[in-house]
């Protein structure tokens, strides 16, 4: 599968706004990258990313830490890697009117599924819930429109309900709801999160109503 | 039920926890419905709904609207939430107006969430009712919901006028025509669920819910723009 841009939520800035959030984001990557990261490229078509290309290696390189730094500082909405090592970061941007937009862009990867949630969780740990709960929600909803159940289904065997917060396990939960009936092994994380939450104090009385499997 | 319904102008938008089911009045006899989410990436609560056929937007809520809290547990609210974003990104093309059933929206066999080939779109108010049974917290007791055929295939056919006006395609007119008579969510209706002390509300429930909230909004005078500028809701 080749990497494909998905959706497009369809608002673009000026250029000008472009430029001043590429320049933001660039001389944050020089107070928190090594020197010898190089610049940052636009591409172009529908989408608005931005990579970081290193100089000595001519290959596209990046610290995940600072991808993340981007998303809790609210200068991105959301990163993700593709196959190629690059990497898109939504961005944001203020028009004149004071009027902000949120670029989007999702893209369908072939990475083991394990690698968002991980990631998810990182970010949650530096307190950018939302932006968790979206990478989750995109990821998995991506896998399910395009019907790899079984890799979403081998994701739900394999995660510990133990090691996930209730926001993230109520996120997998919710997005792979409606594929309930696709998704074998969802059962189990269900009854793993009764467990975890009763085992942690955050159970209540009708936190997991509706999302049986 | 009332400390659950609030007017912006006694306790602001910012008050709600994650997401709150939002009404406003039109006109004298029509009400929108939307969903009021909180976005902490960018610290503000936006209301997301279907203003009309393949208009879905996600917006800064205005004063008109009233707010009501529904009966879910906060982190719950989260996932509502976190959904309302997730359905905006995905639905760029918008969503098609129809009476389409809001319950089962999601497709098992494309795996598409909220149409399938058995599904011709939503309502505004169909349209809240559908993220948060997605959520899987349904809002109504659907199989208390009234038959009103004669009442509501009469504001069915207004829409069905206004959606020949719009040009829409004739499969999606002629798949609407065959829908009239359904059963009607009514934007109050919804609301009124919501206001309720639990979900799913049955329907003997939420009608008097609905009918304080119409004249609460009568009281406050609240009125978005008309109808007819979509844009202005």
């Amino acid at each position: 599968m080749t990497d494909q841009m998905v959706d497009f939520r369809g608002a673009t800035s000026s250029s000008e706004d472009k430029n001043l959030w590429r320049e933001t984001v660039h001389s944050r990557a020089r107070e928190r990258l090594q020197p010898n990261v190089g610049r940052i490229q636009q591409h172009g078509k529908a989408a608005y990313f931005s990579g970081f290309q290193s100089e000595e290696s001519g290959s596209w390189s990046v610290r995940s830490s600072f991808l993340d730094y981007l998303v809790a500082a609210g200068m991105a909405r959301r990163v993700f890697y593709t196959r190629k090592s690059r990497f898109l970061v939504v961005g944001r941007a203020t028009h004149r009117s004071g009027r902000q937009e949120h670029f989007a862009a999702e893209e369908l990867q072939r990475s083991p599924s394990e690698g968002f949630l991980q990631r998810a969780m990182r970010l949650e740990k530096q307190g950018a819930v939302d932006a968790a709960l979206d990478l989750v929600y995109d990821q998995v909803d991506g896998m399910l429109k395009t019907g790899r159940f079984d890799q979403v289904n081998r994701l739900l065997s394999m995660v510990e309900a133990e090691s996930l917060s209730l926001d993230l396990l109520l996120g997998l939960l919710t997005v792979t709801l409606p594929a309930r009936s696709k998704l074998p092994d969802r059962g189990r994380l269900f009854s793993g999160a009764e467990t975890a939450l009763k085992k942690r104090g955050q159970w209540e009385e009708g936190l997991l109503a509706g999302l049986e499997s | 039920m009332e400390v659950r319904v609030h007017a912006p102008s006694e306790q602001s938008f910012d008050s709600i926890r994650a997401v709150a089911v939002a009404i406003a009045a039109v006109h004298d006899d029509q009400r929108h419905l939307g969903i009021l989410h909180r976005d902490r990436s960018v610290g503000e609560v936006r209301l997301l709904h279907l203003a009309w056929h393949y208009i879905l937007r996600d917006s800064t809520p205005k004063p008109c609207y009233l707010w009501i809290d529904p009966p879910i547990p906060e982190a719950r609210a989260r996932q509502v939430a976190a959904l309302c974003r997730r359905v905006f990104r995905s639905n760029v093309r918008g969503i098609p107006y129809a009476f389409s059933a809001p319950n089962d929206c999601f497709d098992e066999s494309t795996a598409r969430f909220l149409l399938g080939p058995t599904r011709h779109g939503l309502t505004c108010a169909s349209f809240v009712l559908a993220v948060f049974d997605a959520a899987g917290l349904a809002l109504v007791d659907y199989s208390t919901w009234p038959q009103r055929p004669e009442e509501d295939a009469r504001w069915q056919r207004q829409v069905l006028d206004q959606l020949r006006a719009a040009n829409a395609s004739p499969e999606h007119v002629n798949a609407v025509e065959r829908q009239i008579g359904g059963a009607r969510y009514r934007p109050e209706e919804v609301a009124g669920a919501a206001a309720s002390d639990s979900i799913p509300a049955r329907f003997d429930a939420v009608k008097p819910r609905a009918d304080a909230i119409l004249e609460r909004l009568a009281a406050l005078r609240l009125t978005c723009r008309g109808q007819e500028d979509r844009s202005g809701i």
